[in-house]
């Protein structure tokens, strides 16, 4: 058989048994919260954030942003998951996390608009294809290393009510591409051989929207909505040619098609509480509803055609086409996170001043703890597939130190905090149903650790 | 837009952030612009073996941008400002036609499909000189397909594709000769969007195959060199630009496929083609537009606005086997703006409408799709825009 002939059924086959297109389902504040405040808080913000930070958690918070707010920061989370004891070298995630907020006045009404961005250092969008049956951190591998892009608006028509709203925007690709030419055998690098692409990179927007009533003495009640979104991924090849085969001509002509809903986010419903009755002390409660159950599979169906006219005596055996794949229904669950977080800002220190029409000390430093609960969405992984998931526990901390009018140029407030999570996953026991499955039983497990830090300045 | 890419110099707001940045310190209070537009283009190229008219999808797009003044104290009070600005395609970050060379194809049609981010902090430096700094941030591509059997002999592939920002720098600087004079220039940098997706094959049973470098140039953006100057009175804005534009660095939409350099061994009689030099040529564009202010009531302010550009084309005459088209342009926009002020809330409303006309430009073959010819292809086209956007002034 011919080389390249070989290698363009070899593309074909792979492709056809199976592959998944895996590309990142949800930005990484999703997994690891978005700012050190919050992320020291376990994530548990939506009744609770303002400034940058509530363009993801609550895009009403924004309207309760005392100045101009600048920010950035910086996380790492080191992820070590494992199947039987293996790591699976599930990569780690880390990005720069920053944004905007401007508050002010329209007709009288308080208004606010925020730009918020998480980006990870590694790329803006990630693809990971695999076998359908091939084990798979589905919800982990891939997943964060996308860009978080939201842009929200918010009013405040009452002291004791605010409401905002605004998109988000995801990014991954579709498109096809065509190589022809002639393939020599021979000499591989004297191949005369040309390409073309016709691909966009595709923007996906989901809604935020955000409502927060304030009580002026025991805090705050929030939600918080964040719309499904997902990506119909298609790619398509054309090879076209001839091969030399020590001069004689083998015409090949191959196609591939492949579709996929990927990119899945799921349409996502925060009840979030802040209890600040008792100040220096603050808590916050989140209970979000996560629609799995609509996870389409990102298995890709797949039609491959080669079509190879070998001339009598060439000693090329073509293979037949591939089957489609049957794709088998992912069947996730919906489920209920828990987040909750408190803080302590009684440590003060230097003289009172009043800043945004608060007393406030010259440096406060905030002490922060939090705890999560994500149950894992995945069912018992018995037949084709292999999704590795297991409950998540997560514990989290940090502190920050807080400047008021530090300086004649700075007459708001700086703000650096730093914080860490430490999240374990129980091992997960998997026991197939077939003693001859591909995978066959195994013990899935990890631990994630993450840490980071932020600066925000607040005129 | 409306003054066909002039007057944010002189017009310090959203624009600016990617017009000119250094002005951006002059606005005082904080602004937010919300905004959409759309583009169609009517593109042709006549001739044997052409088409006549090529299709594009039409642009749409909406625009975000927002100018922040810091609000610092002491010697640095009403000195510094962020802006940012997002032009985003509603369907496409980044548009990636690499089409085969014969294909015709125009060149200014895919280039607009393509998201635009800017970001810049500008300072005010006292005696009418001012300074700015930004990036422009583009989308590209980078992946692999690796195909190799594995131990039970099946073969197997893994995908990698990831979606990776590039940056370009952007420096400005404005100077004020008097209370009606502005003069001001600004530096960006080349900013590319490359697609690069390799397969290589191993392990097929002693075959080898070179690896395949699905890749080119999907976006390109060269560097570029606007100077400005502009006259303002209470009623009247003027504006004169010029833009140089570095495209002869530009290498061209398409890469090789196979690379004698990606042999395991030198290869000196590597054989593998090279795709030819596009021959681009770096130009200048001259840009001219004016505005008139007019107040209707108290509190309310019309403007209206007029520009013309010419913007000469740096591709060459298509005489091979590629059909790379374009030509010189004239562009006539013309524009209004609604600005309510106090006592009213402080928005503001702008529109324009852009026309931009592709000179008709012959292109004399010597080689059409690898045989001799002597054949000609005309081409000729009309692009045009449209836009609106709201703005909002934060007290």
């Amino acid at each position: 058989m011919s080389r390249f002939a070989s290698a363009a059924f070899g593309v074909a086959v792979a492709c056809a048994t199976g592959n998944v297109a895996e590309i990142a389902r949800a930005s990484a504040p999703d997994h690891y919260a978005f700012g050190a405040q919050a992320a020291a808080m376990a994530g548990a913000a939506a009744a609770r954030a303002d400034g940058h930070a509530a363009v993801y958690y609550n895009p009403a918070g924004l309207a309760e942003t005392p100045g101009v707010e600048v920010a950035l920061g910086y996380s790492y989370n080191h992820v070590a998951l494992a199947v039987g004891g293996q790591d699976n070298n599930v990569s780690d995630v880390s990005g720069i996390a920053g944004g905007l907020a401007v508050p002010g006045r329209v007709a009288g009404l308080p208004f606010a608009f925020g730009i918020a961005l998480q980006m990870p250092d590694s790329a803006l969008s990630y693809v990971h294809a695999r076998r359908q049956e091939q084990p798979r951190w589905e919800l982990y591998d891939a997943r964060d290393q996308l860009l978080f892009l939201g842009a929200t608006l918010a009013i405040k028509p009452a002291s004791w009510l605010a409401i905002g709203g605004g998109v988000g925007f995801l990014s991954a690709t579709r498109g096809r591409f065509g190589v022809r030419g002639r393939a020599d055998i021979l000499s591989p690098f004297d191949s005369d051989l040309e390409h073309e692409v016709d691909a966009d990179l595709t923007a996906v927007r989901f809604p935020l929207l955000g409502l927060r009533i304030r009580h002026a003495r025991w805090g705050a009640l929030a939600v918080t909505y964040r719309g499904q979104s997902d990506l119909d991924l298609q790619i398509d090849a054309n090879l076209a040619g001839v091969v030399d085969f020590a001069g004689i001509e083998v015409p090949l002509h191959y196609v591939l098609a492949a579709h996929a809903i990927s990119a899945f986010t799921p349409q996502q419903l925060v009840l979030g509480a802040s209890v600040e009755r008792w100040r220096p002390w603050a808590m916050t409660f989140d209970i979000t509803w996560l629609n799995w159950s609509a996870y389409e599979s990102p298995t890709a169906a797949i039609a491959a055609d080669l079509d190879v006219d070998v001339p009598a005596g060439l000693p090329i055996a073509v293979p037949t086409s591939p089957a489609p794949t049957a794709v088998v229904p992912p069947a996730f669950r919906n489920t209920l996170s828990f987040r909750s977080g408190i803080e302590y800002a009684g440590l003060v220190l230097g003289s009172k001043r009043v800043v945004f029409g608060q007393r406030e000390a010259l440096v406060s430093f905030p002490l922060r703890l939090g705890y999560a609960f994500d149950p894992s969405p995945i069912p018992p992984q018995r037949g084709t597939t292999s999704f590795l998931d297991a409950d998540r526990h997560t514990l989290s901390g940090g502190f920050g130190a807080t400047f008021s009018a530090p300086s004649d140029v700075i007459r708001g407030q700086l703000h650096v905090d730093v914080y860490g999570a430490w999240s374990v996953l129980p091992t997960r026991v998997e026991t197939k149903s077939s003693p001859a499955d591909f995978t066959g039983d195994y013990e899935a497990g990890g631990k994630i650790l993450s840490v980071g830090a932020g600066l925000r300045l607040v005129l | 837009m409306g003054m066909a890419g002039t007057g944010s110099l002189a017009m310090a707001g959203v624009d600016a952030v990617y017009g000119h940045p250094a002005v951006l310190s002059t606005v005082e209070h904080s602004t937010l612009q919300i905004g959409l537009m759309g583009a169609v283009f009517d593109l042709e190229a006549n001739g044997p073996g052409m088409v006549g008219k090529l299709s594009y999808d039409a642009l749409k797009a909406s625009t975000i941008g927002a100018v922040l003044p810091l609000p610092l104290k002491g010697f640095l009070r009403d000195r510094l400002a962020l802006g940012v600005g997002f032009v985003t395609p509603l369907d496409v970050i980044v548009r990636g036609r690499i089409l085969y060379p014969e294909a015709p194809q125009f060149f200014i049609a895919d280039r607009v499909q393509s998201v635009a981010i800017h970001g810049a902090l500008a300072a005010d430096l006292g005696h009418g000189l001012r300074i700015g700094g930004g990036v422009s941030a583009l989308a590209a591509l980078r992946g692999s397909v690796i195909v190799a059997t594995d131990a039970s002999g099946r073969v197997g592939t893994r995908v990698e594709d990831a979606l990776v920002a590039t940056y370009a720098p952007v420096a400005s600087v404005s100077y004020d000769i008097d209370e009606s004079w502005r003069v001001g220039a600004t530096f960006r940098g080349e900013l590319v969007g490359r697609f690069n997706v390799v397969i290589e094959v191993r392990d097929l049973g002693g075959i080898t195959v070179p690896p395949l470098n699905i890749s080119g140039l999907a976006q390109y953006d060269p560097l570029q060199l606007t100077f400005e100057a502009t006259r303002s009175t209470l009623r009247t804005t003027w504006a004169l630009s010029a833009t140089y534009s570095h495209w002869s660095a530009y290498p061209g939409p398409v890469e090789a496929t196979v690379r004698c350099q990606d042999a395991p061994e030198p290869d000196l009689d590597c054989l593998a083609p090279v795709p030819q030099d596009v021959e681009f040529s770096s130009t200048v564009t001259p840009r001219l537009g004016g505005e008139y202010r007019v107040d209707l009531r108290p509190g309310v302010r019309l403007a209206l606005r007029g520009g013309y550009a010419f913007a000469p084309t740096p591709a060459p005459e298509q005489t091979g086997k590629a059909n790379f088209f374009d030509a010189h342009r004239s562009v006539m926009s013309i524009g209004w703006g609604t600005m309510f002020q106090h006592p009213l809330p402080q928005l503001s409303f702008d529109g324009f409408v852009q026309v931009g006309v592709l000179h008709a430009r012959q292109h004399r073959k010597a080689v059409a799709n690898g045989a001799p010819r002597d054949i000609v292809v005309q081409t000729q086209g009309v692009t045009a825009a449209a836009g609106v956007s709201a703005t909002v002034t934060l007290k």
